[in-house]
Order: C-alpha cells, then structure tokens, then sequence
C-alpha cells in the first residue's frame, strides 16, 4: 500500500491486562503485547468479547490498564488522560455532537486547542472539501445518512492531526453495500493520509482489506499478528486458520522422522520442500503458545492438517490422496463450492483409535469445472499450502481453555523450540495463487524439489 | 368482526359529530367550576346567577354590579407579600435544585460508586411521601430554625429535587457517554467537555425539569401550609386563608392570579415536553 509520509507514532503495547467488574468476568485483555508501526493500518480482528474495544480504549486512555504499558514511540503515556494523548478516535457510533452542526464537530479538536477561529475555519473548510462534504457544513448530525456521518467522524477525528487514528469498527453501523463501497473509501484515506491507525473490527474481510498487518484477538489474548497474507497462508491455530477465511480440517499423526502423514483418510508420504513447510508451520504453531502440550505433539503425534478449500483439486485416482462423495455444489459466480464427504481409507490409522466416521471437506473449484450432488471425486491436497496444527480448538466463538502466560506476540518469536528451522512466513505469502490451481500430486512436487534440499526422502 | 365507520358514510359522520359533541360536553363540565370561578373575580356573585341564599350579605364587599378589578386590588394589597414570597420560593427551588441535581445526577450516572443505585433511590423517595409528612418530618428534625422564612424553601427544594434529578439522569443515560469521550479524545479537558458537550444536551430536560419545580413550587400547599408561619406565607396558603375567611369575589380573584402564574408554566412544559419527546424518537 502506497502511504503519504505525514506518518505518526510507533503504538507499543506491552504486557497489557485490563479487567471489567470485580470478578474480572467480561471482555479485558490479558497480558497482551503488541505493537503498531508507525505510519502503518493494523487492524485489530476477534469475535465479540475478544477485548478488542477494551484494547482501543486503553490505548486512548479512556480506560486505565490494571497492568503494563502504552507507549507512543518509546514514550509511556499510561499516566496521560485522553485530551492529553492527542489521537483520533473514530467511534462505532460516531458520537457525533448532536448539538453541533458538521462544521463545528470537525473544528471541535482545533477549537479545544485553542486554535484561532479563523485557522480552524480554514483547517475544517479544507477538510470538508477534501472529504466531499462541504455542502453539509451547516447540517445537523441528525439530519446526516450513515455515510455521511462516518465522513464526518473520520474528518473531526483527523481535523487536529493527531499522532495515531484509532477506529472502533467503524464500517458496522452501515448496511451491507454501503460497507463495502466505504471500505475501499477508507483504506483510500487512511492510505493517503500516511497516519498510524488501529482498527478494531470483527469482519475478517475487512481487517484484511484494511490491515497492513492484522493482529488476531481471542479472550483477551493475542493469538497471531502478521500480514493478512501470512495469517492466510501459515495461521499459528485452528482458531486463526477458521476466522481467517476458510479451514478443512483432517486428523493426521505426523511422524517426522519417515515424513509421513497418517490418518483415518489415509496415508501420504511427504518431501522436500513439502515437508519443510509442513515442519515450519508446526513449528509456527508451537511457538504461538509454547506450553500448550496438544500442541507439543503437533511436530510428532495427533494433529490436524489444515487445508483451504481451494487447496483441494480433483485429481487422477493415482495422483489423489482422499476419494469421497459430493454431497453439495453451489455456484458462487467466479467459482464452485462443493461439500465432499470422504470416507476413511484406513482406519486403522486413526491415532485416536477413531471408528473412521466419514469427514467432509470444504472444496473449492474454478467456475468452469462442473460437480453435481452424488458424483464421486478422487482429491488431491495441495501439501506444500497445508498447514500442520495442534489438536486444538477451532471454533472461533467457543472458549479456549486457560493458556498459560507468555503467548506473547507468536509471530515474532523465533523457531528455536521447533523440530527443524521454520521458513519464514514472508516467503509463503509471495506465492502466485494460479501455482495453487495446477492440481499437481505429491509426486510431482517431489520431482520440482530444488536439487540443494537435504530433505528428500524416499517416497513411501 | 365489526367494521369501524369510515369518516366519509353517514355512519361515520353520525359516530363523528357524536364523538365531537362527547368530548365538548366533558371538557364543558370539567372547566365550568374554572370559569365561575375566574368569572367570579371580576362580576359579582349574584350576576352569575349564585343568589347564594343570602349568606353573600355577609360577604366583603356585597352585592355589586358591573365589572370591576377591585378585588384584585384587594388581593394584592393583603396578600402581595404572600405571592411575592411563592414567586421567591419557586425561584430557590429552581435554583439550588439545579445546582444540587446537576452535579448529582452526572456523578451517579458517570462516575458510579458502590452504593450509588441505592443512594439514587433513596434520592427520589421524597416522591412517594405525602407532602404533609415531608413536611412534620422537617419540623421535627429541624424545630430550631421553623420560623426562618428560608425554611419552607428547604421544604420545596427537598421536595423538587427528586422530580430534576429524574428528569436529568433519564436524559445523561438516553444520551450515553460516547459524545464525552469522543470530546476527551479530541483534546477537551474535564470542564470543556462539561460546558461544552455535555451541558448543551441537558439544558432541554433541564429546562424542562426546572418548569416542572417552579409549577410544583407554585402550587404546593399541603407541605407549605404545615411549615409556613403567620410572617411567611407562601401564596397557596393565603388563598386557603382567603376561601376560609374573604367572599366568593375575593377568594375568585386570589384564585385568578394563582392561576395566571401556572397556567402559563404548564403550556411551556406541555409544549417544551412534546419537543423533548420528539427528539428522542429522532435520536436526537
């Protein structure tokens, strides 16, 4: 995204916890470190109860932390009250000055301030014009759309040129079409606006529209931070890989030293660059909660693979891992999407000893292919884009259970727990989407291993 | 099922005019007993058709004819002091009731302690007791300071109170907090905010809270009655006085200036009310 240079303040957020009521029941914040490059949009993304809002308000001091720190470039600023944080806050509401008329909210911060009358008049005529609300200048709030009085929010909040913008799911009072249209508004502004922003917002879509980075929130903890595309592509949880688009899951065992996958759907063999990047996401994941011990055996007992459902393609029998059923197809315009359910190859395989019930999977084809209900379809899993996770929960509204502290910031922590070296995400996220779309086996990957890999293996 | 007339058949019509006519009749027998009695003020007894078996003989000022604004006059010079005392005690309970619900329904409603919902209650419980009661109970409690012509303006603030403090913290919890954080992140300090977000949105229900204290104030009698003494009469104290010792003319006129000072007051709450109503359905 191309930024304008006016910048603003690094956010740093360093072991913040924050408690409602006195049993410390609710939506607080535990423990939480992250940080907000300066100039940079991160958006905050978690379902309702997450403390999103919490977070917001404790970085605009309207809420004081029960413990750790909010520092503007290095600078604590805990002990600072709101008016003296100079931010901008965009609020879900808008609290917009029902007494006020549009010019008089937007010269609101530069009035406070004790700007001259005439230099806030020019500041806000300025901004008004820039925002394409000049001819609103002399009307109430009431008498606004809900557009409008998004426009307005984003102008009184910007008006004094606060050093970071703060926006509190700014696009949820808003009807569908009109979201989606202000969306591509916003990114626009805040974009050519150069300024650091938070921006809460539990719709996954628009964090990854609007985020530079998204920083995923559960219970008050941070579960993962990274770009939209390396949350996409190497989600350190269940939980980040279902609220972040869409997520199979398959029961496997991973049995590092053979590089072999096993499940109740099957048993595939693994090399080269596969297995790395299979080895590197369990990794991934083990360093996003470290003490977690579903997730200690991830490198080497029940797992879950986690695979998108444009990931799975139709494939010769030969070349295919799983066979099932459609049971569901639905035209999406650009593309189908089709429930398969597969039936267990072995079940014996099962490391949970399962009875081998059938699983459907979440498959997505391009528009042109055709699949009705009843079809039989042998699949092939895209391994190299899979993702090799803990057993752990994946529901994004339930509630995980107690983890222990030092979850940190996963994305930042190195690999050094982890079984091999992880790649690093960034190199995932380069990849072209048609490389997904060419519907090659596991063997054909094994062939395009780069000559220099020490992981091949023999194919099993 | 029964069909209901519509306006533009004869049914409708006929149930119409009825309706009209209904509705005259009631308004006609409830405002009656008013007019006579403003009637009263200016034309003697007997013109209005009272002969009043004789006993108006006995009245001040006997059986006279023509218009006159004497009994007015009459009023006013024995019981001036009394109506511009009322007028006094109206203005303190408006006062010092702002000035005491203001800062207690913002501190109840924005900064909530431990205690502050019972503490609320307890505030609005001078509702629910008799005036009478309110006012044996002050007597009580504070016999030392009875003949204090402040006194009875306690009773009336006491008394108000409660009816500002619910008017007030019913319009901070419609209006929400969000307008004062967003001032505070905008650079507003406590008091800026205060004046300048918050005070503006109250001074509607406020407005409309202290006309409904001076009304209350205006007519109170039962509680002014038991606190006032001889020196300090509050206004709807001299016109029991008047009904018990004056004539029908003069009790009619003292009635007459009691009514000029509510009547007005309550058009402006009737109509400051509907205004309020309606900005609340627009969200305002």
């Amino acid at each position: 995204m191309a930024r304008g240079t006016s910048g603003g303040v690094r956010i740093d957020l360093e072991r913040l916890s924050f408690a409602y009521g006195r049993d410390g029941a609710g939506a607080g914040l535990r423990d939480l470190t992250l940080s907000a490059p300066a100039g940079e949009v991160t958006a905050v993304l978690g379902p309702s109860g997450a403390g999103k809002s919490t977070l917001l308000s404790l970085v605009a001091g309207l809420l004081p932390p029960d413990r750790g720190d909010v520092r503007f470039d290095g600078r604590s600023v805990v002990h600072l009250p709101p008016e003296k944080r100079h931010l901008g806050v965009v609020f879900q509401s808008y609290a917009l000055f029902a007494h006020m008329t549009v010019e008089d909210n937007v010269a609101f911060g530069l009035t406070v301030r004790g700007v001259g009358r005439r230099a806030a008049r020019h500041r806000v005529a300025d901004l008004l014009g820039r925002f394409e609300i000049a001819r609103l200048a002399r009307r109430f709030p009431v008498q606004l759309s809900g557009g409008e009085r998004q426009r307005v929010a984003l102008a009184r909040a910007l008006a004094a040129a606060p050093r970071a913008l703060l926006l509190d799911e700014p696009l949820a009072a808003l009807d569908a079409r009109l979201r989606l249209a202000l969306r591509a508004e916003l990114a626009e502004r805040l974009a050519e606006s150069g300024i650091t922003a938070l921006y809460v917002t539990h719709d996954q879509e628009e964090a990854m529209a609007l985020g530079d980075r998204v920083a995923v929130l559960r219970d008050g903890r941070l579960e993962q931070v990274g770009t939209p595309e390396a949350l996409y592509r190497r989600p350190a949880s269940p939980f980040v890989a279902s609220f972040i688009g869409e997520a199979n899951f398959l029961p496997v065992a991973w049995d590092a030293a053979l590089g072999v996958l096993s499940g109740p759907l099957g048993t595939w063999s693994v090399k080269g660059t596969v297995q790395g990047s299979l080895e590197a996401s369990a990794a991934a994941a083990l360093t996003a909660a470290p003490g977690d011990q579903a997730v200690n055996e991830a490198a080497g007992g029940a797992a879950r693979l986690m695979v998108r459902p444009e990931d799975l393609a139709p494939a010769p029998p030969e070349r295919a891992h799983l066979a099932g059923t459609v049971i569901a197809s639905t035209f999406l315009g650009g593309r189908r999407r089709l429930i398969v359910r597969v039936r267990p190859l072995d079940a014996d395989a099962d490391p949970r000893g399962g009875a081998g019930s059938p699983v459907d999977l979440q498959v997505d084809l391009p528009g042109a292919e055709a699949a009705r209900p009843g079809d039989e379809l042998a699949l092939a899993i895209d391994l190299e884009r899979a993702v090799l996770l803990p057993d752990g929960d994946a529901d994004p509204g339930a509630a995980r259970g107690v983890a222990p502290d030092g979850a940190g910031e996963p994305s930042r922590a190195t690999g050094a727990r982890a079984p091999t070296p992880p790649r690093a995400a960034d190199e995932d996220r380069e990849h072209d989407r048609e490389n997904r779309r060419d519907h090659r086996t596991l063997d054909d990957r094994a062939i395009a291993v780069p000559s220099g890999s020490q992981k091949g293996r023999t194919s099993a | 099922m029964k069909r209901i007339a519509h306006p533009r058949t004869l049914g409708g019509a006929l149930a119409r005019s009825w309706g009209a006519a209904y509705c005259w009749l009631l308004a006609v027998a409830v405002l009656l007993p008013v007019a006579v009695v403003v009637a009263g003020a200016f034309v003697p007894a007997a013109r209005l058709g009272m002969s009043l078996g004789g006993t108006s003989e006995g009245w001040v000022g006997g059986a006279e004819s023509g218009v006159s604004l004497k009994w007015f006059t009459y009023v006013l010079d024995l019981y001036g002091g009394a109506l511009a005392y009322s007028v006094v005690l109206a203005a303190v309970a408006v006062g010092a009731g702002l000035a005491l619900a203001v800062p207690a329904a913002y501190g109840l409603v924005r900064h909530p302690f431990p205690g502050a919902k019972v503490l609320e209650e307890l505030a609005l419980l001078p509702l629910a007791v008799p005036g009478i009661a309110a006012a044996i109970a002050l007597i009580q409690t504070y016999a030392l300071v009875r003949g204090e012509w402040w006194f009875v303006a306690v009773g009336h603030v006491l008394y108000t109170v409660p009816l500002l403090l619910r008017t007030l913290l019913h319009a901070l919890r419609g209006e929400g907090f969000e307008a004062e954080r967003a001032a505070a992140t905008l650079g507003a300090g406590p008091w800026q905010r205060f004046a300048r977000v918050t005070w503006p949105r109250l001074r509607r229900p406020a407005s409309l809270g202290a006309l409904i204290v001076a009304a209350v104030s205006w007519g109170e009698f039962n509680a002014s009655f038991l606190l006032a003494t001889p020196l300090h009469q509050p206004f709807p104290a001299a016109l029991y006085a008047t009904y018990t010792s004056n004539s029908f003319a003069v009790s009619s006129a003292a009635t007459t200036l009691f009514l000029a000072g509510i009547v007005p007051l309550l058009a402006v709450i009737e109509r400051l009310g509907r205004r309020e109503l309606m900005a609340v359905r627009q969200g305002a």
